[in-house]
């Protein structure tokens, strides 16, 4: 079904849900089944030994100030992972033509890649994705089918396509097939490579021997395909790391390097936060399409210049706002009537605050709780954690449509019952895509919180704390390495297990084992039982003694407290209580 | 040679001359088969200005080696770890190159096949691991097939080292050596052998070098493959293949999930799917290691590590050839590289009291007899069937028993140099199926086969009947050269009986062949029944060896015997002669018309008739002792390979052994352990070419680095095909038993290089027909005087007369003898007993 509503009916929609909610209300249902429900958890080192920490230091996750460790929690909110169409209304340039979208079912929120072209050869734009977590990157094809549902099937196309970071759909051959390009980011600074479309208008068409495509092409913060000359071949417009644009032209080979020249396109585009081509003036040619920071949408129209000079010198004109509830921005004719549609892969996202009640009733200690925003568009990475050193939690979150991934810290503003994330953000570095799990917690010993990740082969990393107090990225030390062999794990997250005043790791495998890794190189701690159903963990002082406590959920939606019972040396969650129930909406749960 | 010219006054008159003179008249005319030259300038080149080679200049006659490997072992142990030239370690227990698939190859090694894995170190490339291809490749065209490798020469122990130099700035080395858990001689062959690795950053570039450096191990199956096919232009006939797609392995790997912020020292298990220990990777501190499936390749793994680089930072890696049970994997890993080497120290710092001493000053000649014997029992193995030892044709390819050319490794070879046990040892087995087999040939389906010598079938690659006067060979040189009366008490009747085999056939008619030859049979590899030279050269030399035995026994039949040799002898001959009235013939450069020497006497023609003509020709026939060098065929058949028109043909960059095979610095073109040219240079005295057929081999032949011989150069290492012959020269042209019954000569043909001023030349406890000789010699500082001192431990009356020629060095006027001077201007005949 094709739900058709105006944007902004939407977006007011959004927000009233959330305003509507009582916030003594037990959390409502998900809207749909959400795929990945992923929990970060933020932990700092006590500057104490255990025995005199009790709370004489902030306590992560406090965001009340009370001492005990608060429930963050994410409300994904409608649509959340499907595709938004907003078809081109045949508006002419310099208004806005995409002022209304329609819901193409599906869920596409595992991709980390996604492109529409007509890969099948009918006619009509299929859908490309990548799912990271799979066969090393499982590349999926969703052939059109028409209707209002026109992705309801996938068929596979290979697996390992991660040794890529950018894969982009294009026809460079000049057989009217979409060719794969891809960057493969640890060859040659970035080594580019043609994978031709085979002809096959099933399965996977990319399985002819790839060609090179040059070297250097890591410059690129943002590659996409577009034929800006107008000859009829595949160019690519790339955004430099310092925020030029530029102009790859095809130069007519169709067998070897199409790329083996360039031509500037103006600088100052890293005012985008998305940069996609699409034809939005209906003019045939590819006009420049940016999101703002503030979720505006702004068409550069094509100037119609020639081949080796800057087309984008036109003005601007805005397309519409709000556009901040996609992470993701695709062009494609998918009405058929000639006109370029967009699409925009859904994101919107509401957070409470539950205050913790140590000594909650049968509620469980999260019976109340406050608006924190509907603008939490992150959807797999949100930490919670000291960034700014202002003994306060700050909120961490990942824009994974930005730069292939931008880390923004959210400074708490230290209010206790309303938003406390209302500050200007700050910047905490790009290309963050690369890794499946991060986690905060203070690795370095210095008090401040650490970024720990995990990249796509199972390797862990810290990326050290330089010391900032908010403001500027505080990790831009160089990473250092902290183990491998974690791609089994659901979940990571950091704790003091041992109580030896450094974060533990707390790893949740696939196999339903709960483990504690003690950061002094002691044996692993098995944690005891079943923790199979368990898709939700959270850690964090909740009962105020100075000990990190487990918080999970199971796969009913109850939440379940798990206190620690002061082992250093064993399993220190023996036991469990009710924690409160009906959690299953929650898509991220911070302690 | 200049005719009525000596050596010795050609040198004598100056380098410059005698460069001249040893100088190919030919070498102008490219391109061409090489043949050495002296340096422009004469005086001053080469060792005492002679202008003789060096081994050191004579590496430079070719291009590096390809595709070289090199088994790193235990001695008698049923595995070893095969070492490529770029790291690559092999664990292959099966048959690695099975002829064929019969049962009865090695049937204890059954149990093993496909538990294969290999070991691929790969290098940054770009930023990233290169992946592993998806086609497969020639491997040597991906690297130029050659490497940076060696021995650690600080230790007994056979330590190999393999370089990489990084251009982000340092030098990373992989040492490797073989231990077994206790360190002792073998009881259990196919019991636990552990590789031990060390990846060592040996050198950093101190003003520009990285923080770390990351690489990985790339763990598979094996798919280093060799591929047979088709001779091609440089692929050498066999060459090595990568195959992306026999890499994958058949379970998975893993390792325990590993949280290390702190950066500790870590020890890693490796684990199969089945929880066995595949590998253990012990790193430094501030190291990083990650165990990742390869992309595109599920099955493959890449262990990748990443080590500070700081001089002294390594990674220790222990690989068993076998996984193993978790327990025993720990404990050898408890050992840790020096407990490991420790043992293996104890292991192989002891030698037998018959071991001969060869130090020539010449480091690579020293080298290459220290590493090679070594090498001689580890590529051997104890039968797990019957507790018997066998030396093994080759390691990773010819890991079964060819018992022609490995016999070689017995009389030419480990009794030149007093491993008379070893010899023994290994060559037990055959006693066992003599009389068992039936022989390759339709004719002697005839006789009996009482007496006739062949492979254990479970070893046995081909069937070839030279295979009898092989092992016949091996046994009785090796009573000539030991003296060992137990060994005669289990073998002398196997001898005669063997020789009665070879009567018989001989005397045997009713074939259509020539008679008083032996039979057609099957001769080599092709499998063709044939009246070949090959049959008749080994089994006249297994004959003629067991007569001299008998004689010096007095066993009553040997003049029986001797005369059967000698009709044989005759009859080859007159067959050789009348055969080579109706051969072909090739025109001399002087014009002169020769022919073109058949290599049978009847027979279909071969699928390899270029190998055959040379490597199992009649040039064979001066070695077996069938035709003196300086008959006319002789002659004119070894200048066929010199100056022939397969000479014309000869493309010295790109040649296989199936190709027109030339003499290339006086070695084969083919298979360079058929040189045997060098017998006939060495009985002509033709010194110049015999030390370049010498130096040839020991630096073209056989790996310079590792000294592992290969079948071919470029192909087929892992084998020790090329040891004997160098070893028998190098003997001979010091200490020579061979030249003139019941002489010995002294210094004959002893390369200059080897006679110093700077350190004394030492061949001791040399075996002899006669007994042991010790031979030191040193040169004065004013070159004047040669001091030698000469021993011999004769176990009868000694040779009748012993002869030394002075070494042909200009201002060299004396010769002391245990302290009896001689003048040095002609040949010496020491005073008896001495």
């Amino acid at each position: 079904m094709r739900r058709c509503l105006p944007l902004a009916l939407v977006t007011v929609l959004v927000a009233g849900l959330g305003a509507a909610v009582p916030s003594s209300a037990a959390p409502r249902p998900r809207p749909q089944p959400h795929r990945v429900a992923d929990l970060d958890a933020a932990w700092s080192t006590p500057a104490r030994p255990m025995g005199a920490r009790a709370l004489a230091v902030p306590v992560p996750g406090d965001v009340t100030g009370d001492g005990l460790a608060d429930a963050v929690v994410r409300d994904p909110g409608p649509d959340a992972g499907a595709l938004r169409v907003y078809a081109h209304d045949g508006s002419a340039a310099g208004s806005n033509p995409w002022p209304s979208f329609t819901v193409a079912a599906g869920d596409w929120d595992y991709a980390d890649v996604l492109q529409v072209a007509d890969v099948t050869g009918d006619g009509r734009p299929d859908v490309i994705a990548r799912d990271p977590e799979a066969g090393n990157g499982t590349l999926w094809i969703y052939p059109n089918a028409g209707g209002d549902e026109p992705w309801p099937t996938r068929v596979p196309a290979g697996t390992n396509w991660n040794t890529y970071d950018q894969l982009l759909l294009s026809d460079v051959t000049g057989d009217g097939r979409p060719d794969l390009l891809a960057r493969e980011p640890g060859a040659a600074a970035g080594t580019l490579w043609i994978h031709p479309h085979s002809g096959a208008t099933t399965g996977n068409p990319w399985t002819r021997p790839r060609y090179w495509a040059g070297t250097g092409w890591n410059l690129a913060t943002v590659m996409t395909p577009a034929d800006v000359t107008g000859d009829g071949h595949g160019d690519i417009v790339v955004r430099d790391g310092a925020g030029a644009l530029w102009v790859y032209p095809h130069n007519g080979t169709t067998t070897a390097n199409p790329y083996t020249s360039r031509y500037g396109a103006g600088t100052g585009w890293n005012l985008a936060t998305i940069l996609t081509t699409a034809d939005a003036t209906g003019d045939g040619r590819p006009d420049v399409v940016i999101r703002d920071g503030s979720g505006a949408l702004w068409v550069y129209p094509h100037s119609g210049a020639a081949a080796g000079t800057n087309p984008y010198t036109v003005a601007r004109y805005a397309a519409g706002t709000g556009w901040d509830a996609s992470d993701a921005l695709l062009a494609a004719d998918v009405t058929g009537d000639g006109r370029t549609d967009l699409l925009g892969r859904a994101h919107a996202g509401d957070l409470w605050v539950y205050p913790t009640d140590a000594a909650g009733g049968a509620g469980g200690p999260w019976s109340s709780r406050f608006a924190a925003g509907s603008r939490w568009a992150f959807e797999n990475a949100l930490l919670l954690g000291d960034v700014t050193g202002d003994g306060r939690p700050d909120l961490v979150a990942r824009d994974r449509a930005a730069t292939n991934g931008t880390l923004w810290v959210y400074p708490n503003t230290g209010a206790t019952t309303a938003d406390p994330w209302t500050a200007p953000r700050f910047f905490g570095g790009t290309g963050w895509n690369t890794v499946t799990e991060l986690a905060l917690g203070d690795l370095t010993g210095d008090g401040r919180p650490d970024l720990l990740a995990r990249d796509r082969r199972g390797e862990l990393w810290i990326y050290p704390h330089n010391g900032s107090s908010g403001g500027t990225n505080p990790w831009t030390a160089g990473r250092r390495w902290a183990g491998s062999g974690w791609t089994t794990a659901v979940t990571l997250m950091l704790a003091d297990v041992d109580g030896d005043g450094r974060p533990d790791l707390v790893d949740h495998e696939q196999d339903g084992t709960l483990w504690a890794y003690p950061t002094s190189g002691a044996a692993p701690i098995l944690i005891g039982g079943d923790w199979s159903d368990v898709d939700v963990l959270a850690a964090g002082d909740v009962t105020g003694d100075g000990r990190a406590d487990l918080v999970s959920r199971d796969a009913a939606g109850d939440l379940w407290l798990h206190p620690h019972d002061g082992s250093t040396t064993g399993d220190p969650w023996t036991a469990r209580e009710p924690a409160g129930s009906g959690w299953e909406f929650a898509s991220a749960f911070l302690l | 040679m200049a005719p009525h010219m000596t050596r010795r006054t050609a040198l004598t008159l100056g380098g410059a001359l005698a460069g001249g003179l040893i100088a190919n008249p030919e070498a102008s005319a490219a391109p061409g088969p090489a043949r050495f030259t002296v340096t422009p300038g004469g005086a001053g080149a080469g060792p005492h200005g002679s202008g003789e080679p060096t081994a050191e200049q004579a590496r430079t006659w070719w291009t590096p080696q390809r595709q070289v490997w090199t088994p790193v072992g235990w001695k008698g142990h049923l595995f070893r770890f095969d070492v490529f030239y770029n790291g690559t370690t092999v664990c292959q227990p099966a048959v690695a190159l099975p002829p064929s698939g019969a049962p009865t190859l090695k049937p204890y090694l059954a149990q093993y096949r496909g538990k294969d894995f290999q070991v691929t170190p790969v290098m940054p490339q770009g930023g990233g691991i290169p992946p592993l291809a998806d086609e497969p490749y020639y491997q040597y065209k991906a690297d130029y097939g050659v490497g940076i490798q060696g021995w650690r020469e600080d230790t007994a122990t056979p330590v190999l080292w393999t370089e990489w130099r990084r251009q982000e700035g340092l030098v990373l080395r992989q040492y490797s050596l073989a231990h077994v858990p206790g360190g002792q001689p073998i009881d259990e062959p196919g019991g636990p052998i552990y590789a031990w690795q060390r990846y060592a950053v040996e050198w950093v570039d101190e003003n520009d070098r990285p923080g770390t450096f990351t690489f990985a191990l790339r763990l598979s199956r094996v798919y280093l493959q060799h591929f047979v096919g088709p001779p091609e232009q440089q692929e050498a006939f066999v060459t090595m293949q990568v195959t992306p797609s026999a890499a994958p392995l058949t379970g998975s790997l893993r390792i325990d999930r590993i949280w290390n912020p702190d950066g500790r020292p870590l020890t890693v298990p490796v684990f199969d799917e089945t929880g066995a220990v595949r590998m253990i990777v012990g790193t430094p501190a501030g190291a990083t290691v990650a165990l990742v499936e390869a992309d595109g390749h599920p099955g493959v793994y890449d262990l990748r590590l990443s080590v500070p680089a700081t001089e002294g930072t390594h990674v220790d890696v222990l690989v068993p050839m076998l996984a193993q049970p978790r327990a025993g994997a720990e404990t050898e890993w408890a050992l840790g590289w020096d407990g490991a080497l420790a043992e293996c120290e104890e292991f192989w710092t002891p030698q037998p009291s018959s071991a001969s001493v060869i130090s020539t000053g010449e480091k690579q000649v020293d080298e290459f007899f220290r590493r090679s014997v070594q090498l001689a029992e580890i590529i051997a193995e104890k039968s797990p069937d019957t507790g018997q030892f066998t030396f093994l044709t080759g390691s990773f390819g010819y890991d079964l028993l060819w018992s022609t050319p490995t016999s070689m490794l017995s009389h030419m070879f480990l009794d030149l140099l007093g491993r008379h046990e070893v010899v023994d040892r290994h060559t037990d087995l055959f006693r066992a199926v003599q009389g068992v087999r039936q022989p390759p040939g339709a004719a002697y389906r005839n006789l009996s086969n009482a007496g006739f010598f062949a492979t254990p079938l479970s070893l046995q690659s081909f069937d070839w009947l030279g295979d009898h006067g092989a092992i016949l060979e091996g046994a009785a040189r090796h009573a000539l050269y030991s003296h060992d009366e137990a060994f005669l008490e289990r073998w002398l009747d196997p001898i005669v009986a063997a020789c009665d085999f070879i009567k018989r056939a001989c005397e045997y008619t009713e074939h259509d062949g020539v008679k008083g030859l032996m039979p057609a049979a099957a001769s080599n590899d092709t499998g063709v029944e044939q009246q070949s030279i090959w049959i008749q050269v080994w089994n006249y030399k297994g004959l003629a060896s067991s007569v001299r035995l008998l004689r010096r026994l007095g066993h009553p039949r040997a003049g029986e015997f001797a005369a059967v040799a000698d009709r044989l002898r005759t009859a080859f001959a007159d067959a050789l002669r009348a055969a080579a009235e109706d051969a072909p013939t090739w025109t001399h450069p002087d014009g002169t018309e020769h022919p073109v020497l058949p290599t049978k006497f009847t027979g279909p023609d071969s699928p390899w008739p270029f190998l055959e003509a040379f490597d199992t020709g009649a040039l064979t026939a001066v070695w077996a002792g069938l035709l003196p060098a300086d008959d006319p065929l002789m002659r004119s058949y070894v200048d066929f390979f010199r100056v022939g028109p397969n000479t014309r043909l000869f493309d010295p960059h790109h040649h296989t052994a199936l190709d027109r095979v030339v003499l290339d610095h006086e070695q084969s073109s083919g298979e360079p352990c058929y040189s045997w040219n060098l017998f006939h240079t060495w009985q002509l005295g033709d010194r110049d070419l015999f030390l370049e057929g010498l130096y040839g081999l020991i630096s073209g032949a056989v790996s310079p680095d590792t000294f592992i011989s290969g079948e071919h150069r470029n192909a087929m290492y892992g084998t020790l095909f090329v040891q004997p012959l160098i070893t028998w020269a190098a003997r001979h042209a010091v200490i020579d038993d061979s030249l003139v019954d019941d002489e010995l000569h002294l210094l004959r043909l002893c390369p200059l290089a080897w006679i110093r001023d700077d350190h004394e030349t030492r061949f001791e406890r040399m075996p002899t027909l006669h007994g042991p000789v010790s031979l030191r010699f040193r040169l004065s500082e004013d070159g004047q005087s040669l001091t030698v001192a000469y021993e011999g431990s004769w176990t009868e009356r000694g040779p009748r007369r012993t002869l030394l020629h002075p070494p042909a060095l200009p201002g060299l006027k004396w010769v002391l003898v245990n302290r009896q001077r001689y003048a040095a201007d002609d040949v010496i005949v020491l005073k008896p007993g001495r």
